[in-house]
Order: structure tokens, then sequence, then C-alpha cells
């Protein structure tokens, strides 16, 4: 079986497309069809934590012990009945100047960073974080990725300098004693810059940006993890759009620090709930038929001033339209044949990965939302899928839930 | 138990946001009667207020400042809610120790949760858990990230104190604030002439035992500046 695309991207024209498969990138760029133009694959060893933690004690060893008083110290190797580790290319992310690609590894937790030329990648660099980078953003000049980790952290990686960091002398610009969600750079139009960063306790923080040690304000609402967060650039720095483990959408005028408001999507989701968006066991009622959605990614249309909100598991989408006073209002639900997996906006078009026999992608059209499938997309992708588990499992947002045992 | 991880879900409650925070039961002497509401905020914080000595000697010296101990710990913040009630039953006459409280808290993870931006005027970490262990120093209490938290909760003005009897925790903390734009130190003069430093010294349980074993106690304040 093919690995689906976890990850896709389109630039804002529409006529580039980035996905990964596993530890694979492809580029693809659209002529008469999309065309396969570069591919990248992620070949750092997939124990590189456990590599540098030997070659630490080897050299640890090396020059403390004196003629042979001690053993050498062991090669660390994972047991027979260790899990197979699934290492990803997790982010994907175009500067706003859509001249680099930025993207996030599993191997070895690193930031790698390309220039773009007419479809094809030239890695400029490659930074290693002390845990795994889970979100990123670029500064407004695009000088300075910032990317958020999995324990909360936040550091700034200068974009363009070949100079790489030893990760042990990395100083994070801000943090969360939380799991980092979303990083997201945004002006607020008089000239300023901010970091928003959002958290798996509800947390919207907004900070000063590159002074991140001011905190201007948080935004609160939420109730479950926020998984994605967006500003509408129609909305000229004005809005924020967030969602998550939430049955609702939350906007806000974020300067004035107001929820401007909310939308409950319930009603139009109910009808796309299956057996998947049941609650595990130990938290299910007594008729056992509790069920839970998760919005798993915010897609702006520019063109069309809407979003279209995916969800966790989900064959089917939602397109909101967003007002520039941070207004919200749902515009359409469209049906998919297959649960989503992930998905990509440019002006003219969506596409969206699935879950199907074959693990397609999908392009809509924006007016009339019908969909063909990216046939000669997929039949590029040679990364195959052969572990046992459920592969799906891995890209679920859900999973960020809190749950009390008490 | 003599920890608590502060990265872990605990069963924890914490409002929605400070807007949606009902006082009224933690400071019951201070509630206006025509509101149902307080009459006034919380000013001061103890973070990790262990078994309150801090709460219930800082007390008489603010009687008008609603002072809060906020501790990880079930049974730990059982005891000093216990020991509130008593003393102000004991007191009821003079209407004394109406003003501190305790309520069980992650303040690490939610503090913003609890507090308006500048809403205090003074925070206390005494005697903190000192995470020896490298890779646990992301769970002390003061690092560079969670000042910033520290920073927007105080007013300009407002300080930060610190004791421990851990030399290497007491550098560390020293070396964060030294670090840290929104913080200043205050001088040995300023902390002599402090009833507070005082009180922190002397009143705390872990102080006491400090004393008792003739170790030493390592002080520094901070001035929150303005941006």
């Amino acid at each position: 079986m093919k690995h689906p695309f976890q990850k896709v991207l389109l630039n804002e024209k529409g006529d580039l497309l980035f996905a990964s498969a596993g530890q694979k990138l492809f580029v693809f760029q659209r002529r008469e069809n999309w065309q396969l133009t570069d591919s990248w694959l992620d070949t750092v060893d997939q124990n590189y934590a456990l590599i540098k933690e030997y070659e630490a004690r080897t050299r640890k060893f090396e020059q403390e012990s004196v003629a042979g008083d001690r053993k050498p110290p062991k090669v660390p190797t994972p047991g027979p009945g260790a899990p197979p580790k699934l290492c990803y290319i997790r982010d994907i992310h175009l500067s706003r100047n859509e001249k680099y690609l930025i993207l996030t590894t599993d191997t070895d937790k690193a930031v790698v960073v390309f220039e773009l030329n007419d479809g094809s990648l030239r890695q400029i660099k490659r930074q290693p974080l002390p845990k795994r980078p889970c979100a990123v953003s670029t500064s407004l000049d695009d000088s300075t990725v910032v990317v958020g980790d999995k324990f909360g952290d936040v550091y700034c990686i200068d974009m363009l300098s070949a100079e790489i960091k030893d990760e042990k002398d990395m100083v994070p610009v801000l943090g969360h004693v939380s799991m980092l969600t979303g990083v997201l750079n945004v002006s607020d139009g008089a000239g300023n810059e901010l970091v928003v960063t959002t958290d798996r306790d509800e947390h919207i923080r907004l900070s000063r940006f590159p002074q991140s040690y001011i905190i201007e304000k948080w935004l609160f609402e939420h109730e479950e993890f926020v998984a994605s967060i967006v500003a509408p650039r129609w909305c000229r720095d004005r809005v924020l759009v967030s969602g998550g483990g939430d049955p609702f959408l939350c906007s806000w005028r974020w300067q004035e620090g107001v929820l401007a408001d909310k939308l409950d999507l319930s009603a139009a989701v109910e009808p796309y709930l299956t057996e998947e968006h049941l609650v595990p066991s130990r938290f299910q009622n007594d008729a056992g038929d509790l069920k839970e959605f998760t919005v798993s990614q915010l897609l702006e249309l520019p063109s069309q001033n809407r979003l279209v909100v995916l969800f966790d598991k989900m064959s089917a989408f939602l397109v909101v339209s967003v007002a520039e006073d941070g207004k919200l209002g749902l515009e359409r639900t469209v049906a998919v044949a297959s649960p989503v997996i992930c998905g990509a906006a440019s002006a003219q078009s969506l596409v969206l990965s699935v879950r199907g026999a074959e693990n397609c992608l999908l392009e809509y059209t924006l007016d009339s939302w019908t969909s063909v499938e990216l046939r000669e997309v997929y039949g590029c992708n040679d990364v195959e899928w052969d572990e046992k588990g459920d592969l799906f499992a891995s890209f679920s947002v859900n999973q960020l839930r809190k749950r009390s045992e008490h | 138990r003599a920890h608590s991880n502060p990265f872990s879900d605990h069963k924890l409650e914490y409002p929605k946001s400070p807007d949606s925070m009902d006082w009224s039961k933690y400071y019951p002497g201070f509630v206006d009667s025509e509101t149902g509401k307080l009459d006034r905020q919380v000013e001061i914080a103890d973070i990790g207020c262990g078994f309150g000595g801090l709460l219930v000697d800082l007390a008489p010296h603010f009687p008008d400042s609603l002072i809060l101990g906020m501790e990880i710990r079930v049974q730990v913040t059982q005891y000093v809610e216990d020991r509130i009630i008593a003393l102000r039953l004991q007191h009821k006459d003079t209407n004394k120790y109406q003003n501190i409280s305790v309520i069980r808290a992650n303040a690490m993870k939610f503090l913003p949760n609890f507090f308006h931006k500048g809403q205090l005027s003074k925070m206390f970490f005494c005697f903190p858990d000192p995470h020896f262990k490298q890779r646990k120093h992301k769970a002390r209490i003061i690092t560079t990230t969670l000042l910033s938290e520290y920073a927007y909760v105080l007013r300009e003005g407002g300080v930060v104190y610190t004791i421990t009897d851990v030399k290497d925790l007491h550098e560390w903390m020293v070396s964060h604030l030294d670090e840290h734009p929104l913080f200043e130190r205050l001088s040995k003069e300023w902390e002599d002439q402090d009833p507070c430093v005082a009180i922190m010294r002397e009143s705390t349980e872990e102080g006491k035992k400090v004393a008792r074993n003739n170790g030493d106690k390592f002080v520094a304040c901070y001035r929150r500046v303005a941006a």
C-alpha cells in the first residue's frame, strides 16, 4: 500500500504543489498537468537521537578513561519489542515571499530550509532542535523562521545564514508550559509585529516580536486545545480565527482583545460523524453513543473571503465566510468520498489528501465545489507503507484532547 | 508527597479567563453585599505556598490587600484551607485572616487564567522545588520564558521575591531574572528595609527547617520595570 500524503501545500498562485509522504517531499508544477519537478528524501537515520547519545558517551569515555580500566560504552539499540518508529516530514511551510520552503523532520527534529527555483529545491540549512518541532511561522520580513516545539518552547532561526547552532546552545525566545500547536506572525497594521502562539491548554497568546518577552494579551474562550489559527488576509490585520477540540470556531478582533464571533459547527457536522468519532470507552456514556469531533485545519480562500474548515477523520468539509469585522457565517458543507487527511488552498483551488483505497489527492474548483482526482500526482508517490498498526492514527489531532482519569 | 509534575494534566479546575473567576467563596469577608462580587482584586500571590506559613504571617501586615496562595498538591492545599478556616473562626470578632486564601492550581500552566494584566503587586517564590537534574530544569518555577508571564500579571513597580536554601538554584534564578529585560534586581539595602523579606526569611515552614539546620538562605528580589 502506498503511504498517503500527510501534508500538502500550495503556493498562492496555485501552480506549485508540495506534498509529503512519510519522509519524502515531492514538488509538482502545474503546466498542462501537474508535473513532478523535484523531490527530497530525509535520509537521516531514524535512530539519530540514540546515535548522538552513543557518540557523546564515547567521547566522554575517551576523554576520561585511563588505560582501559573501564569498558567502552555500549551501542544503544532498540529491543526487539520496540514499536516501529514513525518518522515524518511534519510541516511544510512557504516563506511569505514564496522564495523559500521550510520543513520540519522527526528524525533529527530539524528545521530544513530550501531555496525554491522554478520548482526545484536547493537546501540552505538544516538546524536540529532540542525537541520535536511542531509549528512553523516566518517573521514578516522573512528573515527568521519562528518554530515552536512539543515542549512549548519557541525558537528563532536565521533563515538564510549557513550557521548551524548546537542544539544545546539554542535559547528559546518564548515558552508555554504546554505543547505548542501553532505559531503565527502577524502585523497590527501600524508597523508593529506580533507573534501568536497557541497551545494544548486552550491558550492563545499574543507577544511582541521580536521582543517576545513582552506579552500583550491572551485570548480566552476555548475550552479544549487549539489546533489551527489563521489571520485571514482580507480582514486587514484585525481578525484571527481559531479552532480545535471545541465544537465551535472563534473569531477575534485581536487588537482589542475581544471575541468577535463564535460559530457552532455541531449541526453541520453531525451527519458526518461515524464510529471513528466515538469517545473512547473509558470516557463513554452509558448509551455508548457519545461522539466528538475536532477541527484539524483552517485554510484561507482569499479570492472568496472564506475559510475551508477540515476535521479529523471526516468525509466532509465546511466553507465558512469571515467578514472584515470577524463575523462568521456557515456557507456550505461539502461531502467528500473518503475521510480527509489534510488540505491546502490557493487563490484558485483547494487540494485535499484523502484516505481512499488508493490514498489519493482531490482538487476542487472553488465555485462549483466539484473535484477531480489528481492521478498524475499520486502516481509519482513511490513511498510504500507496510508496517503494522494504524497508519492514520498518527495524523490525528484528536489525540491532543485532555482526558482526566479522576 | 514532596513533588508534583507540573507538566502533567492533573484534574485541575481553573477558570476559562480571569473574568470568569468567582473569587467570592475565597474571600467572603470582602464580598460587596450589593453586587455579590469582591470589592477588590487579589494583589499578592504566593506561588507554591506549601503549608501557608507566609500567608498567615503576611495577613496582618496587609489587612487591606487580598493575598492568595497557589499550591499544586491536593492534600497540602486542603491543609492550608483548613488552617485558614480555623484562623478565621478563632479571630471572628476581629475579622482577621479574611484577606488570605488558597487555591489548588498549576501556576506554571494557568497563571494568566487567574489574573489580569498588571493585577499583582507582589509575587513570592519561597523555597521552590530545586529540580536538580539538568533535564528537569524546565520544571523550575523561575525560567526566562515563564518570567514573561510573571511580568504580564505584575504591575510596573511590582516585586518578585525569591528565597531558597539551594545555592545552585539561587544562582539559576538570579541569572534568569538578570537576563530578563522586564526585571531589575533590588539592592541589599532595599531587602534590609523591606518587611516582606524579613517575613519570608522567618515565616515559612521550609525557612524554619533551614534555620533549625543552620542552613543558608539566599534571597533575591526584583522589580518589574516598564517595557
